[in-house]
């Protein structure tokens, strides 16, 4: 029997992983951050009154991830969203499964996040530069004064250097 | 040999010829170069689109939700009034009336949400919480304090009074999904369930409700019940036992497309005529009697919902309430029903104080 909640310190560990990505997942479909916030505790206060009782048969990810979005159908339900969404969009959602590559970006732009601290200094302002400002690595180079060669270089070095973090650590995979 | 930075240019298509083929050629070598190449295409396409997430403090959320949480437990060892985790602004507050002769007269709920905005209330015996309750993956069994039982479904939600039992409307509001509701029989108390736009109100039964794709839909098994538009209370229908209505487009639609079978019972008890209502009522010959078999008591129920201002049951009627009879209670009419309830039943009708009342009492034994 798989009852990850019933210890709060490990319920504080899966609040802490999950928190962030769940709220982002919610905020792509109901583009409103306050409101996934919100969505994300109830969810998780649900959980938590809920702790002795749930059994997860999947996974902890995908168990909270199910879970975040029945409650925002709730949410949308209740609070009289549907101007935003129409009944039959709503009903379009509640029917769908949840797509797994969103639940793995999420969680992967979380652990991207997590990684960069870990990055060389000069690795990571170069892909801050091109992937939170926007800038191409002709822009780059130019704003270093350093060749495009470099920039690219440079980018390669932190995305492999994500990738061995992201792949040990343990959170992603649950 | 494959470097990041070729596998890179590969992605965004800015790999020469010769760099591509390098690439194809090294994922065909084995699984775990494929592995390693769609773990970058993950982590490179959610890069390029990292500038959307947003990041939270997440320590600072976990103390916010940690305080709610021993907030919670505190409440409940104290026995004091639960804040359920929402904002008030959002939260549905019904009338409710918690003494007893207030809520005979108003006859509405009001749900307590919030703590801090807790309206002061005459005569308040005891604070009810609002106690909700959410199933996601399976379903839920409840036990009302009333002893009424509730099979939640999956992905549906409900709320009620902690006061149930001790209210003078029994209600329950279900929120989202379907329930089946067993509910104890209390002729004092009616049980209110609310759902999407209309309301079920019933004495004691066992009824499932649920929203399909058409509309809100009702079956009965056992009692009776009535139905009406919350917007319009005019706009109701009193179910029987074996009735399945979808309310949509504003209209109850029978979902049995053929009538129900009249089911033959032993023996049709029929008295002989008893001392006629004082109102003037035409005779129906015994041959006329139609409609179908019921229980006594789920007619006596029936016709207290339905004709509740203008009829009063005596409590002690001297007719096993088990038994059963054939009465067309769907006439319309209510001398008519009640005509007909004399004629197969020992019960007598003598008109009440009010001018088309009516009472229900026991007759003479036979």
């Amino acid at each position: 029997m798989n009852k990850p909640f019933q210890a709060k310190a490990d319920f504080e560990h899966i609040f802490k992983e999950y928190f962030e990505p769940l709220c982002n997942f919610i905020n792509k479909y109901i583009n409103n951050w306050e409101d996934s916030r919100e969505i994300v505790q109830n969810t998780f206060f649900k959980v938590w009154q809920n702790r002795e009782k749930i059994e997860v048969k999947t996974t902890t990810k995908n168990y909270l991830f199910q879970a975040s979005k029945n409650t925002m159908i709730d949410h949308i339900r209740r609070s009289k969203k549907e101007v935003e969404l129409s009944e039959g969009a709503i009903e379009r959602i509640e029917s769908q499964a949840i797509d797994i590559k969103i639940v793995d970006d999420a969680m992967i732009k979380k652990a991207i996040i997590k990684g960069m601290s870990h990055l060389k200094p000069k690795n990571r302002k170069i892909f801050e530069l091109n992937k939170f400002e926007g800038l191409t690595y002709k822009e780059i180079a130019q704003h270093l004064n350093i060749s495009e060669r470099a920039v690219e270089d440079n980018i390669a070095r932190a995305l492999k250097s994500l990738s061995t973090y992201i792949n040990r650590d343990d959170n992603f995979y649950k | 040999m494959v470097t990041e930075q070729d596998i890179l240019r590969y992605l965004e298509g800015r790999a020469s010829t010769s760099e591509a083929d390098q690439v194809k050629t090294w994922l065909e070598q084995n699984e775990a170069n494929l592995r390693q190449f769609e773990s970058i295409i993950s982590l490179w396409s959610s890069a390029s689109t990292i500038k959307d997430y947003q990041t939270v403090d997440v320590d600072g959320e976990w103390n916010s939700f940690s305080k709610l949480i021993s907030q919670e437990e505190q409440n409940e060892s104290n026995h004091t009034t639960l804040s359920i985790v929402k904002k008030p602004s959002r939260s549905k507050l019904f009338p409710y009336s918690i003494a007893a002769s207030l809520a005979l007269l108003i006859g509405t709920f009001f749900f307590i949400k919030n703590q801090n905005t807790l309206p002061s209330q005459p005569e308040l015996v005891e604070v009810s919480e609002v106690l909700e309750v959410t199933t996601q993956a399976e379903s839920e069994f409840i036990t009302l304090s009333d002893a009424s039982t509730v099979v939640l479904e999956v992905n549906s939600s409900l709320e009620y009074s902690s006061t149930l039992a001790t209210d003078s409307i029994r209600q329950v509001n279900l929120l989202t999904g379907s329930a089946v509701f067993d509910v104890t029989h209390d002729p004092e108390k009616k049980f209110v369930v609310i759902y999407d736009g209309i309301g079920i109100e019933v004495l004691g039964t066992k009824f499932y409700i649920g929203k399909t794709s058409e509309g809100v839909n009702i079956k009965l098994k056992s009692g009776s019940i009535k139905a009406y538009q919350l917007a319009k209370e005019d706009n109701n229908i009193i179910m029987v036992p074996g009735d399945d209505f979808t309310f949509k487009s504003n209209k109850f639609v029978d979902q049995n497309k053929s009538t129900t079978e009249v089911k033959t019972i032993k023996a049709i008890k029929i008295s002989k005529p008893k001392s006629p209502i004082k109102k003037a009522i035409p005779a129906i010959k015994k041959e006329e009697l139609k409609g179908s078999v019921f229980r006594i008591g789920d007619v006596l129920n029936f016709l207290d919902i339905k004709y509740g201002k203008q009829l009063k049951i005596d409590k002690k009627l001297g007719v096993d309430k088990n038994d059963e009879i054939r009465i067309d209670i769907n006439q319309g009419n209510l001398i008519l029903i009640l005509q007909d309830l004399e004629k197969t039943t020992s019960l007598q009708t003598k008109p009440g104080k009010c001018q088309d009342c009516y009472i229900i009492t026991a007759g003479n034994k036979k």
